[in-house]
């Protein structure tokens, strides 16, 4: 069984302001993406698309083939697993790859979440109940995401005594992450200060513990390893993979607010690549809130349950840190792209293409990717050499 | 304030809150105590919950303090709570006659709802 790699990556532009659909957007980060790897699109013979709930599937689903004009395909989906999708979709490919379904498959993920006719706010607001009374929320004020992680965010705080210095610290590390990230959307230097000074938008997050939504695409060509040899681009391995799932039954007894399936999904993606915590060179995680990167580091293990704050207030996740982490960024300051942010980034650092930003001797990175509120985890293990290479 | 989408199955709950009371759906093949929701009891898989009162004593789960304006039937600032009733659920509320820099995780409350949504609570010296 030949391993599978990752081939091509391509993005779209990433934008702040209305450039097209969705489905323009992932066409662009295709073509991009099939350049990159040196193939053609008669060379694609699997399609794989997620995309956030504000796009139709109509603009980015199984008739994306048509938009791309693609021929006969041995292999379409479109995989809804909300925002842990993109991993879901490199882990469905990678399988396919192995079980010699298809060769090359082009994995897409675009989202318009600005200009659009529905406002940013309202398009999260309308995708986040708390529980299973149809407008309930809405009915109570608890509009958007920001409020959900903000929930869990204000148990943390509780339970182990993080601070809103300590979202700061998180907030202050992307910002330098992101200052040598060309494609990240806001670079200006940022202070802990900056991050305190900023407005509350609902405590416990002030402004800059919220990620900026982006329009824009990102595609990945996953490859059969021996197809890929003589492909324009060193391979990137797809080590290991894992998934973690809890629902929440919103009772007495459930703590995914701290405590989630990150961690279940990291130890079977290292376990399946045969790979160490202590191996890993960077983690990329989803940081759609500042919060999301302290609690899925302690899930990860890279520090004790509860000592996420302060861990992250020591520079651990900064440059030249223990472990560094969003290293483009992330999603609070590079581009909210869902699971493509962490995952186009770890394929960047292991390409050796960070520029300014680069890790150096980045070998095996850690992808986490989260959907839902804390509920649905993804992790993949992306690396330089073949497992045993 | 927004529109309420009421799933038929759910007339009874929204019956009661009008007349100040809270049901919570409970399944007394198990003894689980839920909010209203799919009408399966996610322990026991039972699918015929009866409507039982709540007995109205919580405590505050978690909450927020929005700052920034979303909606215009929502003057700022206000918070939310979502409160541990004693019988598990949690549900989503308002805390009223506290304000929001006094309000704290942990802090007893008990249901003081009117005719009207949303679902409020009061604090409560146990
Ligand atoms: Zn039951």
């Amino acid at each position: 069984m030949s391993p599978a790699v990752i081939s091509g990556l391509g993005f779209s532009e990433i934008t702040r302001s209305w450039v097209g659909t969705a489905g323009r957007l992932a066409v662009d980060a295709s073509a991009s993406a099939l350049d990159d790897a040196g193939l053609d699109r008669t060379d694609i013979d699997g399609l794989l698309v997620a995309h956030s709930p504000v796009v139709p599937c109509g603009e980015l689903g199984v008739d994306f083939q048509r938009t791309l004009g693609l021929g006969e395909l041995r292999l379409l989906q479109d995989l809804h697993g909300h925002g842990a999708s993109a991993a879901q979709i490199i882990e469905v490919a990678t399988l396919a790859v192995q079980a010699g379904m298809a060769t090359h498959v082009l994995c897409v993920f675009a989202d318009a979440m600005v200009g659009n006719k529905v406002p940013t706010a309202e398009a999260f607001a309308l995708t986040v109940p708390h529980g299973e009374l149809p407008g309930w929320e809405a009915t109570h004020g608890l509009f958007g995401a920001h409020a959900a992680y903000g929930l869990a965010a204000r148990r943390h705080m509780v339970q182990y005594g993080t601070t809103t210095e300590h979202f700061g610290a998180v907030a202050v590390s992307a910002r330098r992450w992101a200052g040598g990230n060309p494609l990240a959307v806001v670079r200006e230097p940022m202070t802990l200060e900056d991050h305190a000074r900023s407005p509350w938008i609902v405590e416990p997050f002030r402004r800059y513990d919220c990620a900026f939504p982006v329009n824009g695409g990102i595609a990945v060509v996953v490859s059969d390893a021996e197809a890929a040899k003589d492909l324009a681009r060193a391979p990137v391995f797809v080590a290991g993979f894992g998934e973690g799932h809890r629902a929440n039954y919103r009772h007495a007894g459930c703590d995914l607010e701290v405590r989630t399936s990150a961690g279940t999904a990291g130890r079977e993606a290292l376990a399946m690549a045969r790979l160490q915590l202590s191996d890993v060179d960077v983690c990329e995680v989803y940081d759609c809130f500042t919060y999301s990167t302290i609690v899925t580091l302690e899930d990860l293990g890279f520090c004790p349950k509860g000592e996420g704050g302060p861990f992250v207030a020591d520079g651990n996740i900064d440059p030249g840190g223990a472990i560094p982490t969003s290293t483009g960024g992330g999603q609070l300051s590079g581009y909210y792209l869902q699971g493509m942010t962490p995952i186009s980034e770890a394929i960047v650092q292991l390409r050796g293409d960070g520029g300014d930003r680069q890790v150096p001797g980045a070998d095996v990175a850690l992808v986490a990717c989260q959907g839902g509120i804390m509920n649905h985890h993804v992790c993949l293990v992306l690396t330089t050499e073949a497992a045993g290479g | 304030m927004a529109d309420l989408a009421i799933d038929p199955a759910h007339q009874p709950f929204y019956d009661a809150l009008a007349d100040g009371r809270l049901l919570l759906a409970f399944c007394a093949a198990c003894g689980r105590h839920d909010l209203p929701g799919t009408g399966t009891c996610p322990v026991c898989l039972s699918h015929d919950p009866r409507w039982e009162a709540a007995g109205g004593a919580g405590t505050v789960f978690s909450f927020l303090v929005f700052r920034r304006p979303l909606h215009p039937d929502f003057e700022v600032p206000y918070s939310v709570c979502v409160v541990e009733l004693d019988e598990g659920p949690r549900v989503v509320a308002w805390l009223v006659g506290v304000e929001p820099e006094d309000i704290e995780v942990g802090m007893p409350v008990h249901l003081s709802t009117g005719p009207t949504l949303p679902l409020r609570f009061r604090r409560e010296d146990r």
